[in-house]
């Protein structure tokens, strides 16, 4: 396993109360695979990635867990020494909205080329310069543009200059927080195909954000769902695109309007996620859930299907 | 189609954005549309579809009345929108709705709902209380925002996104228009409440025989949403044809390429390239020459798709491209 998370918890202390935007999640991942989290807005997942990466707001409630990578616990780790270690050279991070994410004021390549100097990952300039050249060249970018500032670049270019900067510290795993929702359904699939690629000629790992599932379909092996704070599924994508088990993954799949098997019905899910400040003790999909009985007022466990994991009580026995 | 049943006919539109230097000197012009044509029909649904920067967001401001054209017509109910004097204005604000992509930055944040609805009314002179009252509590039962008492009062901000596209939809229905244009209203939502919303438009739009132009990116949704479909690429409509058979056959490289971008989810994907065209869309200030597409496309014949502007060539009396391939 390249990343094992085992109880993770991240809570905010706002004025209105603790939010618990990442309530008590464990899974993990294999060397050279790929592992998306779908969800709505407000499930916490940008939450989750921050709290891998450690990027923490000042009001942090409870930061608990254990999260193993290539078998060390790094939460043991302090802030010191996961910087110097972990960040950026063994996990990267291509942030949500990356074309807002590039400093104005820089150019690219010096932009690119800041992160391999402070992690000491390059002794000069120039050697720096050669190895964001490389990244660049990998992600398709063109050589000329490289002095250029991001405001002379389009939203395509920005994305991969991003993706380059994420690459050119040779990472093991890059997490990928929505990377093509701000770009044009041509270059999202420009993009897509560009991050397939990579990963398979430089065996990466990649976690994958997002509230596409067709965005998601593209690259994930394995499919996590994530609902209120919580994953409620967590499957290997063949069985979970043809057959999903939590009520909710199945709703979501209904819902998504496609080309080309058309359904003349679409589903859709009523009502709307519960509140991360004090979230509901049942169920927290339970108000919103076509198949709920009586045991769904108590909280359920994970039960596990055929190496499937779900959190849902119609699952008990492993029916 | 019969000239009386014609609602809005947009005639060779043109919109330019004038550049300037220092707030002065011309230097040149931003042709964010350029010699678009179409018909609508009263009560018929229509979707524009293309890339950001394709000059839809242009189009559909200018038919709201918003931009001034460089040049061309656009005719509603036998009048030219583009010459109106004041009062005709008005008149024209209240035959046409406009439903926004940003439901939060749509809506006043320090109004209240009941405000908010009240606006356009107040303005078109509806001020009976009671005929306000019913009108509001209408439209907002028919999208299911009951009970409805609970939310006039409300703010923005404690609305969620979706019941702030419902405001939204709402404030653009109130005065009963036969045109709504609605510019990506559920790009921003969640995929969970996005059918939900979509599903209420249209069935607003059919039970009160609205006419709607449905600006969007995403063609997954048209074919629920629309029967004709518009296609732009850098100003220009570069194809029309009815929904589905625009999906089943798609004629334009352009098209083509944009039907092959959206991804159903299923796990096959994961193993297969995408066959899209690389690069960008052009700069609108300098277009390549000819077609504007031809940079990008795969099936271009060399020497006449890079010097001479296609022409329209209909393929039936309902589908047309703009494209060489199709000369006869």
């Amino acid at each position: 396993m390249l990343l094992d998370v085992k109880n993770l918890k991240f809570y905010y202390q706002t004025k209105r109360g603790i939010v618990q935007a990442v309530d008590n999640i464990s899974f993990s991942i294999r060397r050279n695979s790929s592992l998306v989290f779908i969800g709505e807005s407000g499930c916490g997942k940008t939450s989750l990635s921050k709290a891998i990466l450690r990027l923490l707001p000042r009001n942090v409630a409870e930061y608990s867990g254990q999260i193993y990578f290539d078998g060390v616990n790094v939460m043991e780790y302090d802030d010191e020494k996961f910087r110097r270690e972990i960040r950026w050279k063994k996990i990267a991070f291509v942030p949500q909205a990356a074309m807002n994410a590039l400093n104005p004021v820089l150019k690219i390549e010096d932009q690119l080329a800041e992160p391999l100097l402070v992690g000491g990952l390059a002794s000069t300039k120039g050697e720096a310069l050669e190895k964001v050249k490389e990244a660049l060249r990998v992600v398709g970018f063109p050589l000329q543009f490289m002095k250029r500032y991001p405001f002379e670049l389009s939203g395509g270019m920005r994305q991969r200059a991003i993706i380059a900067m994420a690459l050119a510290a040779k990472p093991d795993l890059v997490i990928l927080d929505e990377p093509t929702s701000a770009l044009d359904l041509l270059t999202q699939a420009n993009i897509m195909n560009e991050l397939k690629r990579i990963k398979k000629e430089f065996g990466l790992t990649y976690i994958l954000i997002t509230h596409d599932v067709g965005t998601a379909s593209e690259i994930s092996e394995n499919v996590a769902v994530m609902y209120a704070g919580q994953i409620v599924e967590l499957s290997d994508a063949e069985r979970f695109f043809c057959n999903p088990l939590h009520p909710y993954s199945e709703k979501l799949l209904e819902s998504i309007p496609r080309l080309r098997q058309r359904r003349d019905v679409l589903e859709y899910i009523p009502g709307q996620p519960p509140s991360l400040i004090n979230p509901p003790k049942n169920c927290r999909f339970s108000d919103r859930c076509h198949r709920r009985f009586s045991k769904c007022d108590h909280e359920p466990p994970v039960f596990e299907v055929d190496g499937r994991i779900v959190k849902c009580w119609l699952y008990e026995r492993g029916e | 189609m019969q000239e009386k049943s014609v609602l809005l006919r947009v005639e060779n539109l043109k919109v330019y954005y004038e550049l300037k230097k220092f707030g002065l000197i011309h230097v040149g012009y931003v042709k964010a549309v350029e010699g678009v044509s179409f018909t609508l029909n009263k009560g018929e649904a229509l979707s524009i579809v293309g890339e950001s920067g394709c000059g839809k967001t242009t189009l559909a401001k200018t038919i709201l009345g918003l931009i001034r054209p460089f040049a061309g017509k656009v005719v509603f109910d036998g009048k030219d929108i583009t010459q109106l004097d004041r009062k005709a204005r008005l008149w024209y604000s209240s035959q046409v709705g406009f439903v926004q992509q940003d439901p939060y930055g749509a809506l006043p944040p320090f109004m209240t709902v009941k405000r908010i609805l009240q606006e356009p009314m107040l303005i078109h002179g509806i001020r009976d209380p009671k005929e306000q009252m019913a009108r509001m509590t209408k439209i907002l039962t028919e999208l299911k925002m009951t009970p409805v008492e609970d939310f006039l009062g409300k703010f923005p901000h404690m609305l969620s996104g979706g019941q702030q596209q419902r405001v939204v939809i709402a404030r653009a229905t109130i005065l009963n228009p036969k045109l709504i244009v609605a510019d990506e209203p559920v790009s921003m939502l969640d995929a969970s409440v996005r059918v939900e919303i979509l599903q209420l438009l249209r069935q607003l739009q059919k039970e009160h025989g609205i006419a709607l132009i449905y600006i969007t990116h995403d063609l997954s949704t048209v074919s629920y949403f629309s029967e004709r479909i518009i296609v732009m690429y850098a100003g220009w409509v570069v194809e029309e044809a009815p929904t589905q058979k625009l999906l089943d056959n798609p004629l334009h490289p352009y098209t083509k390429a944009l039907l092959e971008a959206i991804s159903d989810p299923t796990a096959e994907n994961l193993k297969t390239f995408k066959r899209v065209p690389p690069g960008e869309p052009p700069n609108l200030v300098n277009p390549p020459s000819g077609c504007r597409f031809h940079p990008r496309c795969e099936m271009r014949i060399d020497g006449l798709c890079d010097k001479e502007k296609p022409e329209y060539f209909w393929i039936d009396d309902q589908q047309r491209v703009l494209c060489w391939l199709y000369k006869r």
